[in-house]
C-alpha cells in the first residue's frame, strides 16, 4: 500500500507538462541511437550531462533514463533490417531477426520486438516498483564494509564472469580505476598522477572516457577496419501487423523473456548479453519447430528482446536502490545523479523520493511512448539509417568534440579524446571489453571511499571485512567467481603434457 | 590439437600485455611518491593506487604469458590479419580531431568543426569536399547555437562575429 501510494506521487511529478516532454525527448533521442550505429545511449547521456546545469533534476534524469531504456527499442530495427547490431545486446536479435527480414517479414519482426520490448519494459518497472523498495530496506542497514564488498563483487561480476575473457576483462577493469584515480583524493588532498597538469588535477572526465572509447574508437574501426564491409538495408516489407499465429508465437517468449531479463539486470552482476543468449536457447528447446531457429523465427526475436528490455530496466533497480551501475550508461547515469550532488542508494529513497518515484513512474510513461514512437511511426527510423557512414561519423565527432570540450573549456581534452580515442580502437583489435573502464573509473573512487571509511572505523583493522557476515559472504563469492573456474580446470584436467594444448 | 603455427608467440599482444605491465610499474613508482598514509587508521592515498597498480602488474605479467604461449584466449589473430587495417583512413581520422583541438581556440567552434567533418568524412572514402563542409558547417552552426545560446556551454566563437 505504501509502494501505491509512493508510486501515485511519483506519478503527479512524472505527468506534468514539463517531465513529459522530458520523458518524450529521452525516450526519442534514445530510439533514434539506438537506431544509429556508431553511437549509443552510453555516449548520448555523457554528452547530455551539461544539461545539468540548466534543467531540474528529475527532468534531467527523467530524460536520460528514457534514452537508456529507448536504446533498447532502437537497437533491435538496426539489427533486424541491417545485420549489425545497433547494441551488443541485440547479437540475437541480428542473426534471427534479418532472417526473418530476408524472408520478408520484416514487419512482424520489428512488431514482434516492439511490443516485446513493451511488455517486458512494462513488467519489469512493475517488478522495479515493488523490488526497490524491498532492497532498500535491506540495504539501509549496510554499513561501508557490506557497500565495498558488494561494489567488490560488482567489479569482478561485470568484468570477470561475463564476458569471453576473464584476464581481459580484469585487465579493462583495473585501466578504469586507474583512470578514476587520476586527480585529487577527495580525502586527503593529495594530487595523485596529475604530473602537474592542471587539467589532470580535476581528475579525467567521464565524458572524454565513454565518448573517446565508444564514439571514437569507433569512428576510427568503422573507417579504418570495416571499410571492407558491404552492409545491405533491407527493405521494410510485409505488413507491421503481426497475424494471430506470430502473437500465439510470441507471447510465451516475450513472458519467459521478461522472467530472465529482469534478475539479472537487477542483481548487481548485471549484463544484457547473457540473458538474451539464455533466452534464445531456451526458446529453442521449447520451440515446437526448432529447426526453423537460424533461419527466422520469430520466438528467437520475441524472447531476447523481451530479455534485454527487462535486464535494461533491472539494472535501474541496483542503481538506484544500491548504487551501484552494473553497465556503461547505468554508470554514467550515476554520474548525472553526482552531478546534483546526489548518490543513488537506500538513502536516495528517504531523502529524494519524490525524484526516485517520478523517475520510475516515468518509465511506465516511457514506454507506452515508445511502443507509440517504434510501431506506427518505424518508418521515420528506418530512414535513419539510410546515412551515409562518411557523413555520420563525421557528424558524431562533432558531437564528440563539442561534449568534451563544453564540459571545461580546455583544448586539452579534446587531445585526450583522442587519446582514449586510440585506447578504444586497441581495445577493440585486441578484443577487451570497454564497459569495465567506464564501470571502474566511477565506481572506483566510491569504493575507495568505502573501503577507507571501512578500516578507519576498524582502526586500520582489515579483518572487519571478513567478520560482517554479509561481506564475508559477498567477498566469499567473489573470490569462487575469479578461481572457481581456473580451480575447475586444474581438477578437470590432470596436468598434460606440455605439448597439447585445446 | 592446435597447429604449431598458431602456438607462436603474437608480436600485437605481446606489445600491448607489455603496455599493461608497464603502466602497472609506472603506476606503482608514482605510487611510492604519494604522502604517507596519516590518521590513526593507516589508510591514506596511498592505499587504492597501491592495489590498483600491483592488479595492473600481476595483469599484464599474466597476459603476457597468455601471449607468449600462442596468444590471448579466443582472439582470432588470423581474421585480424585479413583485415588489415587501412592506415591512410586511419590518419585522416586522426588528423581530424588533431587540427580540431588545436584550431578550436583560435579559429572557433564552428569552423574547427568544419574543418575537421570533411577531413573524418574523408577518411570513410568520400570526397565531395563541398557537400560535406556544407553539411558540417549546417551541423556545427546548429550544436554551437543550441548549446551556445541554449544551455549556456561557454563555446569559442574564435573568427566569427558571433
Amino acid at each position: 500500500m505504501e509502494i501505491l501510494n509512493s508510486l501515485m506521487s511519483g506519478f503527479s511529478v512524472a505527468l506534468t507538462m514539463t517531465n513529459l516532454m522530458w520523458c518524450f525527448v529521452g525516450v526519442t533521442l534514445g530510439t533514434a541511437v539506438g537506431v544509429l550505429p556508431g553511437i549509443g545511449p552510453a555516449v548520448t547521456v555523457a554528452l547530455l550531462l551539461p544539461v545539468t546545469t540548466k534543467v531540474d533534476p528529475s527532468g534531467a534524469l527523467i530524460m536520460f533514463a528514457g534514452i537508456y531504456y529507448g536504446a533498447m527499442y532502437g537497437g533491435s530495427t538496426t539489427s533486424i533490417l541491417l545485420n549489425t547490431p545497433g547494441e551488443s545486446a541485440t547479437i540475437i536479435t541480428a542473426m534471427e531477426g534479418n532472417k526473418m527480414a530476408k524472408n520478408g517479414r520484416a514487419g512482424p519482426a520489428l512488431a514482434t520486438s516492439a511490443i516485446g520490448s513493451f511488455v517486458a519494459g512494462t513488467l519489469a518497472t512493475v517488478a522495479l516498483t515493488f523490488v526497490s523498495p524491498l532492497v532498500v530496506d535491506v540495504a539501509l542497514s549496510f554499513g561501508p564494509p557490506e557497500f565495498f564488498a558488494l561494489m567488490v563483487l560488482a567489479f569482478v561480476t561485470v568484468s570477470a564472469v561475463l564476458g569471453e575473457s576473464a584476464l581481459r576483462g580484469l585487465t579493462a577493469l583495473f585501466i578504469g580505476l586507474a583512470i578514476g584515480l587520476v586527480g585529487i583524493d577527495n580525502q586527503s588532498g593529495a594530487a595523485r598522477f596529475a604530473f602537474e597538469i592542471p587539467q589532470l588535477l580535476d581528475g579525467i572526465e567521464v565524458v572524454t572516457v565513454a565518448v573517446g572509447l565508444f564514439a571514437v574508437g569507433e569512428t576510427m574501426w568503422s573507417a579504418a577496419k570495416d571499410y571492407k564491409v558491404e552492409e545491405s538495408l533491407l527493405q521494410m516489407s510485409g505488413s507491421i501487423w503481426m497475424k494471430a499465429d506470430d502473437w500465439k508465437r510470441s507471447i510465451g517468449p516475450w513472458l519467459r523473456g521478461t522472467l530472465i531479463g529482469f534478475p539479472f539486470g537487477a542483481m548487481p552482476a548485471g549484463g544484457a548479453e547473457i540473458p538474451t543468449f539464455l533466452s534464445y536457447a531456451m526458446e529453442k528447446k521449447l520451440a515446437k519447430h526448432p529447426e526453423e531457429f537460424g533461419h527466422g523465427a520469430i520466438e528467437g526475436v520475441a524472447g531476447p528482446e523481451a530479455a534485454n528490455n527487462a535486464s535494461s530496466t533491472g539494472t535501474m533497480t541496483s542503481l538506484l536502490a544500491l548504487g551501484l551501475p552494473t553497465s556503461a550508461t547505468a554508470a554514467i547515469l550515476l554520474a548525472a545523479f553526482q552531478q546534483y550532488g546526489l548518490q543513488p542508494g537506500p538513502l536516495l529513497f528517504v531523502n529524494s523520493a519524490d525524484l526516485v518515484w517520478g523517475l520510475i513512474a516515468s518509465m511506465y510513461i516511457g514506454n507506452i511512448m515508445l511502443l507509440v514512437l517504434n510501431l506506427p511511426l518505424i518508418g521515420v527510423w528506418v530512414k535513419l539509417l539510410k546515412i551515409p557512414k562518411a557523413q555520420l561519423y563525421a557528424g558524431i565527432l562533432i558531437f564528440a568534440t563539442l561534449g568534451v570540450y563544453g564540459m571545461r573549456q580546455s583544448s586539452f581534452d579534446i587531445f585526450l579524446l583522442y587519446a582514449i580515442g586510440l585506447l578504444g580502437f586497441l581495445m577493440r583489435r585486441f578484443d577487451f571489453p570497454t564497459a569495465p573502464v567506464i564501470i571502474g573509473m566511477i565506481l572506483g573512487p566510491l569504493a575507495e571511499a568505502q573501503m577507507r571509511r571501512s578500516l578507519s572505523i576498524s582502526q586500520g583493522d582489515w579483518t572487519i571485512f571478513l567478520t560482517k557476515p554479509l561481506s564475508a559472504t559477498l567477498l566469499g563469492i567473489t573470490a569462487s567467481l575469479v578461481v572457481g573456474p581456473w580451480l575447475w580446470k586444474k581438477i578437470r584436467k590432470p596436468p598434460a603434457p606440455t605439448l597439447t594444448s585445446s | 590439437m592446435a597447429s604449431p603455427e598458431l602456438r607462436k608467440a603474437k608480436p600485437g599482444q605481446l606489445a600491448v600485455a607489455a603496455a599493461v605491465l608497464i603502466l602497472g610499474i609506472l603506476m606503482a613508482l608514482g605510487t611510492s611518491q604519494l604522502p604517507a598514509a596519516t590518521g590513526y587508521a593507516g589508510v591514506g592515498p596511498r592505499l587504492m593506487p597501491a592495489i590498483v597498480s600491483g592488479g595492473l602488474i600481476l595483469l599484464g605479467l599474466m597476459l603476457l604469458k597468455e601471449a607468449w604461449l600462442g596468444g590471448f584466449k579466443d582472439v582470432d589473430e588470423a581474421a585480424a590479419a585479413a583485415n588489415p587495417t587501412e592506415w591512410k583512413a586511419f590518419a585522416w581520422i586522426s588528423g581530424a580531431m588533431i587540427v580540431n583541438g588545436m584550431m578550436m581556440v583560435p579559429a572557433g567552434f564552428v569552423i574547427a568543426g568544419i574543418v575537421m567533418f570533411v577531413m573524418a568524412a574523408r577518411g570513410f572514402g568520400s570526397t565531395q569536399w563541398l557537400k560535406n563542409g556544407a553539411i558540417g558547417a549546417c551541423l556545427a552552426a546548429i550544436t554551437y547555437a543550441f548549446f551556445n545560446y541554449g544551455l549556456g556551454l561557454n563555446l569559442p566563437a574564435g573568427l566569427l562575429p558571433v
